[in-house]
């Protein structure tokens, strides 16, 4: 019998399945690295927005002995930081964190008709603060979008959705949606 | 070629064609990486493993591309000479080196530190030159020959040398994935920025990876590689282990 072609596809048909062993393989950890970087994106988010509700009362306490007429947008943003708190989902959150960024803004246009207050060291400071973090916010938000994305279609990609569908992952995660009135400008009364 | 050499380079050849192939797989590994990380903006990036893009800034110092002269952060250069005996004519390496320092990648929104000890820096060469009995020098490679080697050989014909040198300079643009950690070199609580307190360095188990081509073509350059490693180095196993079993009588 005639060894060599024998052996010759025997070594073809083991780097074949030495292949799609390694699909398989860095697949199913990809899946498991993505996965996993989704609720690690939501902690990083989180972080920067428990150091922004921090900043949030030494913000109200610096602006609310000028701003007597402004009570209101002052007790919304005082409101919605207890309600943050409080909140256990990512919905709920992602809702909260948008009504308390509108405020602040609302906040920050308000001050340019104090002057005395725009000239504070201790309220420039604390504007500077917030303001950085909430660009920071913005950016790790647009991370976990990205992820989450990849994620969601990944999982539904050919051939890749066979190991997805092997592994029990079919379920998709939810993106950190701003609300439509969030991508309107901020209307300041005078 | 003796019939015992034919056997000799088909199992080298084996072995060169594994190689090809294990790289091919570590590529496609490194590739899925990439593919799977989001880029970070600069200024929000968060411990662990991350991707950025921007241009080099220099951090405290600079270094000078031994050929070009160049202030870079970053070089590799390789001088060969090729030589003949007898029938065989090979280049063959006469001066080789590399040297790294510490940079800043910035982009719109800020600027991080990265060492780039033990990363795996991916960049085409910024100069390529071959010289000969009839090639002249170009002026920056001259100044370097005329201190470090020997250009002429026997009768003062001149020898047939190839020149390489990549670098990474100031204002080139830069890819990097790897991994977010503490600045050693920023004392705690001083940071104006949390980004100042952050350096990209290489961690144990995460990819540390450097180019200066933009991802979508650091992305293409390695399915090119991939293909190369798997079709090439598998094709190279296939017929090598053909010539080896011809040799031992299978066929």
């Amino acid at each position: 019998m005639v060894l060599g072609p024998i052996i010759l596809v025997v070594a073809l048909l083991a780097l074949i399945t030495v292949i799609v062993a390694a699909w398989y393989i860095g697949t199913y950890n990809a899946f498991i690295q993505l996965k996993a970087d989704i609720p690690k994106s939501i902690s990083n988010i989180e972080v920067l927005l428990k150091q922004r509700n921090d900043e949030l009362p030494k913000l109200i306490a610096s602006v609310k002995g000028y701003m007597k007429h402004e009570k209101g947008t002052l007790a919304e943003l005082t409101k919605a930081r207890t309600a943050w708190m409080r909140a256990k989902t990512l919905e709920q959150k992602a809702a909260l964190n948008d009504q308390i960024s509108s405020a602040l803004k609302t906040v920050f246009a308000v001050a340019e008709n104090y002057p005395k207050l725009e000239a504070s060291a201790n309220f420039q400071q604390l504007q500077g603060r917030i303001s950085g973090l909430e660009n920071e916010i913005t950016d790790r938000r647009e991370f976990y979008n990205d992820s989450v994305t990849t994620y969601n279609v990944r999982i539904k990609q050919f051939p890749a959705n066979i190991v997805a569908r092997n592994m029990g992952l079919s379920e998709t995660f939810e993106l950190f949606k701003a609300r439509p009135e969030e991508l309107k400008d901020v209307k300041v009364e005078f | 070629m003796a019939e015992g050499d034919g056997f000799t380079w088909a199992i080298i050849g084996t072995f060169v064609g594994g190689t090809w192939f294990l790289s091919g797989l570590r590529t496609w590994n490194l590739k899925r990486r990439i593919e799977n990380t989001p880029t970070s903006a600069i200024r929000s990036i968060a411990m662990g493993l991350v991707e950025i893009q921007g241009t080099v800034k220099e951090h405290t110092k600079l270094l000078n591309g031994p050929l070009t002269g160049k202030p870079c952060v970053y070089y590799k250069y390789e001088i060969q000479e090729y030589r003949q005996k007898g029938k065989h004519s090979e280049w063959v390496t006469i001066k080789s080196g590399e040297q790294k320092t510490l940079f800043c990648v910035k982009d719109k929104t800020g600027q991080v530190l990265v060492d780039p000890n033990k990363a795996d820096i991916d960049i085409p060469a910024d100069i390529d030159k071959q010289t000969g009995i009839f090639k002249d020098l170009p002026p920056s490679i001259k100044k370097y020959c005329e201190k470090h080697i020997e250009t002429k050989g026997w009768f003062g014909i001149r020898k047939t040398l190839r020149f390489v040198e990549r670098h990474l300079a100031p204002e080139d643009k830069v890819f990097v994935l790897g991994t977010a950690g503490d600045n050693p070199y920023k004392e705690e609580a001083t940071a104006q920025q949390s980004v100042e307190d952050v350096m990209i360095q290489a961690k144990r188990g995460n990819p540390f990876y450097i180019s200066d081509t933009h991802e979508k073509d650091v992305l293409s350059s390695m399915t090119r590689k991939i293909y190369g490693g798997l079709i090439g180095g598998g094709a190279l196993i296939i017929f090598c282990l053909g010539v080896i079993l011809s040799y031992l009588g299978a066929f």
